[in-house]
C-alpha cells in the first residue's frame, strides 16, 4: 500500500497522470497544486526599509550604551585615583626618568622598533585583505 | 550549488559586512518571500507573524558574519527562521512536539471528519489550506520547503536538522493525509 502511494505521489510530483485509481489520483494532483500555490502571507511593501530602520536604532542604542559604560569607567577611574592619591599620600615623581637619561638611545630605538612593527603588521594585514 | 549563486551570495555578504545598508535591504529583499512562507506556515496571528520575520532578518544581521558558505545563504537564513518559529511555539506552549504516533495521528485526522464541514467548504484550495494548518509543524515545514521553495531533501534536511530518511517520510505522510481528506471532499462532491 505504502509502494503505490509512493509511486502516486512521486508520478504526480513529475507531472504526469499515474495509471491507477481516479479519485486517489485527482485528489494528489489537487492536494500538489494547492501546495505549489502562493499562500499569500505578504509582508508589508515596506519591510526591508523597517528592517533596517530596527537594525539602525539598536545599533545608535548600543552606541549610546558603549559611552555611557566608558564615561562611567573614567569616572570611577577617577574617583579610585582620588582616593588612593589622599589614602596612600602618594606624590608624583619622575625621578625615574633621570635613570633613564643613560640609555636615550635605546629607548628611542625601542619606540621606533614598535612604530615600524605596527606599520608592517597594517602593510600585511591590507594585503591580505585585499587578496581575500 | 552553482557557482555563480554563490558568487552572488559572496558578493552580497562581504557588502553587508562592509556596512552597505542597500545591500541587506537587498538581501533581505531576495529571501523575505522565504521567509514569510515558512513564519506564515507556522504561525497563525498575524502581528506575530510580521514580528517574527523582522526578529529573523535582525538575527541574519547579526549573525552574518558568522556564515562561512557551506551552504546557501537562503539555507542558512531558513535556518534561521525555522530556529525562531519553533522557540515561538515552544515559548507559547503551542503544540510543538515530537511528531504524534503515526497511527494514532493520522487515525484521528482522516477520521475525525465532520460531514458537515465538508459539504460547507465550497472552496477546495481554502479546504486543503484548513487541512495544512492543522498538521503537525515538521510536516508543514517539509511541505512548505519542498513545494514552495523548490528545497532538496538534503537541504530540507540541513534547514530543520532531520535526517534525510526522516524528512522524506514526513513529505510522504502529510501528503498522503491530505489526499485521503481530499479525497473524501472530492467524493461527497461527486455525490451531490
Amino acid at each position: 500500500m505504502k509502494a503505490y502511494e509512493e509511486e502516486l505521489q512521486n508520478q504526480v510530483d513529475k507531472g504526469q497522470t499515474p495509471d491507477a485509481d481516479g479519485l486517489d489520483v485527482k485528489s494528489y494532483q489537487e492536494v500538489f497544486r494547492v501546495l505549489r500555490k502562493d499562500p499569500g502571507y505578504e509582508l508589508s511593501p515596506r519591510f526591508a526599509e523597517s528592517v533596517v530602520a530596527a537594525i539602525l536604532n539598536k545599533q545608535q542604542r548600543k552606541i549610546s550604551r558603549d559611552y555611557l559604560w566608558f564615561g562611567l569607567g573614567i569616572f570611577l577611574l577617577v574617583i579610585a585615583f582620588v582616593a588612593t592619591v589622599s589614602f596612600t599620600g602618594f606624590r608624583l615623581d619622575f625621578g625615574f626618568l633621570n635613570a633613564m637619561a643613560d640609555f636615550k638611545g635605546l629607548v628611542i630605538f625601542g619606540v621606533l622598533f614598535i612604530l615600524f612593527l605596527n606599520w608592517l603588521d597594517r602593510r600585511l594585514m591590507k594585503e591580505r585583505q585585499a587578496h581575500s | 550549488m552553482s557557482n555563480a549563486e554563490m558568487m552572488d551570495d559572496r558578493m552580497l555578504v562581504s557588502r553587508v559586512l562592509a556596512g552597505d545598508v542597500q545591500a541587506f535591504m537587498l538581501l533581505i529583499r531576495q529571501h523575505e518571500r522565504l521567509v514569510a512562507h515558512m513564519v506564515g506556515r507556522l504561525i497563525k496571528s498575524p502581528e506575530d507573524r510580521d514580528e517574527l520575520c523582522q526578529d529573523v532578518f535582525l538575527r541574519v544581521h547579526e549573525k552574518l558574519s558568522e556564515f562561512s558558505f557551506q551552504s546557501k545563504l537562503s539555507t542558512w537564513i531558513a535556518t534561521i527562521a525555522w530556529r525562531h518559529a519553533i522557540n515561538y511555539l515552544r515559548k507559547r506552549k503551542m503544540s510543538f512536539s515530537d511528531i504524534p504516533e503515526e497511527d494514532a495521528f493520522t487515525k484521528r485526522f482522516i477520521e475525525e471528519v465532520n460531514p458537515e464541514t465538508i459539504t460547507e467548504e465550497r472552496d477546495l484550495d481554502e479546504f486543503v489550506l484548513k487541512l495544512v494548518n492543522e498538521l503537525p509543524p515538521q510536516y508543514k515545514i517539509v511541505l512548505t520547503l519542498y513545494h514552495l521553495e523548490g528545497m532538496s531533501y538534503p537541504e530540507i534536511g540541513e534547514v530543520t536538522k532531520m535526517p534525510e530518511g526522516t524528512v522524506k517520510n514526513y513529505l510522504f505522510r502529510a501528503r498522503n493525509l491530505l489526499k485521503e481528506k481530499v479525497k473524501m471532499y472530492l467524493g461527497k462532491e461527486e455525490l451531490l
